[in-house]
């Protein structure tokens, strides 16, 4: 066969692919922008989650609960405290800001406490409190709510966006204005420094990494650390994940574009570690082609995932023993377990724990295509992200037991896990597409 | 430069979604893997669409993510050493070769690298240029030229070889 004829069959082969009707995929493409836009309006008033989102995977000697349904989805209201009691009484049918109590039953560890009108939340640091954004009654504003840890009404909070700095204080911005607040009184003390608007990321600890880009310059990110004592000097890049202590943290830095227009995706880039309040560079991370998705510490602090997606694939790298360790070239995007394991989502609902320490690979069959836990690890969800209808499988694990639950509709956004495992805010998008499409707001307690 | 509003990237990414997903096949030679890759492409896009809207060429930016997005399937998929025969869009009445020419080139280009498959798919079934393939995977155009050269090398030693079996079948 002549060079020419190799061509030409490969030409011909090619041209023999002939993708199916397009217009499907169109379809599917315009639903799922339209669903992001929606989500994202869901999402205006928080600040990024604060700390870093390691993962628990107690898949091995797991107690499978009783499945449970939730309750029918209930009209979009702006509903107002909710009772801590997990009974399993109706929806009073008072006025519009009455608390209205979960209509589901105790399973396991996990109670549900609230079933609420709600669009989002955010947990303290030590999950003890939550700011929860509701559907607006009317107008475009969101309300936000301060409610404790058992979903009791602490008090509404006047603000477009919150970050929480520990277990008891807050940042608010009100119309551009940033105020200091806490949970144990009304009074807001104004801030100096200009949030703007800056990508926020908490240490939990009082500090907050404030990342902005660079107007002229997409690509290129600068950070400062936030504290009640002041801001640090602006140093490029942009934080992406803390230690769990707050004592460290990751940066990432992104090489120039290379793509048409002088705009790529998916640029590569490195990433290092630098210390709080130090600000030394503790570990540069191998690698300077990283196609980081996610990065995360494990609840130690002693090790930093990098979710890749360049060549290297993703991996672990030892802070102490500055090496990459554990199995090489992980699949996906991974997330940490309590004891040093990952967790990472591989495909057709199936789960892969990864042990750090033997390299072994266990695998759990048709729990989720995506996982997410809290900071220390001790609790985690498992679900599938993309499935809007029916009833939707999510399953939560904590202390060796397991709770499987059908969730109406599907999750408008990942599980939202306070840092200590105590506590799961799940909101779902019920009726999608449909007049009546609405969020609702759950609220579980362990 | 173009600031696009954010209806106006929604508007971009449904329209090339077509053209989109005809490149996608061609790289990927699978339809479901081409529809999830055109899939998270755009949603990607849709999520960095602060970068899109300030490109010189939307279209051509979202074009690059979804060939990046499809070379990152190849490498999962090669990882998995699981890449699915496009039997699902090869047209068999189309192609004037025999059947066994195609399958020896399926298995060929399954062999070759992720990069070297997306050159290879750009070149012969997008037809596009070699200064073309470099915009398009934001590499350089002699690196371009040397992967296609090595792949090419690939399949026609594949080639080659299978059809010096035949023969001696023969």
């Amino acid at each position: 066969m002549s060079d020419d004829d190799t061509e030409r069959s490969i030409r011909d082969y090619y041209r023999s692919i002939t993708p199916t009707d397009a217009s499907r995929v169109q379809a599917e493409v315009q639903n799922s922008i339209e669903i992001r836009r929606r989500k994202a309006v869901s999402r205006r008033g928080v600040w990024q989650l604060g700390g870093a989102v390691g993962i628990a995977a107690l898949l091995a000697l797991a107690v499978l609960s009783a499945p449970i349904v939730l309750g029918p989805a209930a009209t979009p209201r702006l509903i107002g405290p909710v009772a801590s009691a997990p009974t399993m009484s109706p929806a009073p049918t008072a006025s519009s800001a009455t608390p209205r109590q979960s209509s589901l039953t105790m399973r396991g560890s996990w109670i549900t406490l609230l079933s609420a009108s709600g669009a989002g939340a955010v947990w303290s640091a030590d999950g003890a409190y939550l700011a929860m954004w509701t559907v607006p009654t009317s107008g475009p504003s969101e309300d936000m709510l301060l409610l404790d840890g058992n979903g009791n009404l602490v008090r509404p909070l006047d603000a477009d966006k919150i970050v929480w700095l520990n277990a008891k204080q807050f940042i608010l911005q009100k119309a551009g204005v940033a105020s200091l607040g806490s949970v144990d009184t009304d009074a807001l003390t104004p801030i100096s420094y200009s949030f703007a608007s800056a990508e926020t990321l908490t240490n939990d600890h009082g500090a907050v990494a404030l990342s902005v880009p660079d107007p002229n310059s997409p690509d290129t990110f600068h950070f400062m650390i936030w504290t009640a004592e002041g801001v640090t000097k602006a140093l490029e890049g942009e934080v992406v994940a803390w230690s769990t202590d707050g004592t460290e943290f990751a940066i990432w830095h992104p090489k120039p574009a290379t793509g048409p227009g002088g705009v790529g995706f998916q640029d590569t880039g490195s990433i290092t570690v630098m210390a709080w309040p130090s600000l030394e560079q503790v570990a540069s991370v191998p690698g300077t082609d990283l196609v980081a998705q996610e990065t995360a510490f494990d609840p130690s602090g002693r090790y930093l995932l990098v979710s890749n997606l360049g060549d290297a694939g993703s991996f672990v790298y030892d802070l102490q023993g500055r090496k990459v360790v554990g199995p090489e070239k992980i699949i996906g995007v991974a997330s940490w377990q309590s004891n040093d394991n990952l967790l990472v989502p591989g495909t057709n609902g199936a789960v892969n724990t990864y042990r750090l320490d033997t390299s072994t690979i266990a695998t759990e069959d048709g729990i989720g295509d995506s996982a997410i836990s809290s900071a220390d690890g001790s609790a985690i969800a498992t679900y599938f992200s993309e499935d809007y209808s029916g009833i939707h499988p999510l399953t939560l694990i904590r202390n060796g037991t397991r709770l499987s639950v059908g969730v109406p509709g599907g999750l408008e956004e990942a599980p939202v896990i306070a840092a200590n495992g105590s506590g799961v805010v799940i909101v779902c998008l019920i009726d999608y597409g449909k007049a009546t499409e609405h969020t609702e707001l759950l609220l579980l307690k362990n | 430069m173009a600031t696009l509003t954010d209806d106006e990237v929604a508007q971009v990414l449904v329209v090339q979604t077509a053209d989109a997903y005809r490149l996608a096949a061609w790289i990927l030679r699978d339809a479901g893997c081409a529809e999830d890759a055109v899939q998270e492409a755009a949603m990607a896009a849709w999520d960095a669409r602060n970068k899109m809207r300030y490109a010189d060429d939307p279209a051509a930016w979202f074009k690059k993510v979804v060939v990046n997005t499809c070379r990152d399937e190849l490498r999962r998929l090669g990882r998995r050493q699981r890449i699915p025969l496009p039997r699902t869009l090869v047209d068999a009445g189309r192609f004037e070769r025999s059947f066994c020419v195609r399958e020896e080139l399926e298995q060929a280009i399954e062999r070759l690298t992720s990069e070297e498959q997306v050159i290879i798919a750009l070149r012969y079934g997008r037809d596009l240029t070699i200064p073309q393939i470099a915009l398009l995977t934001g590499i350089a155009q002699g690196t371009a030229k040397s992967r296609l050269h090595h792949a090419l090398e690939h399949l026609r030693a594949a080639l080659a070889a299978e059809r010096r079996i035949e023969e001696r079948v023969q």
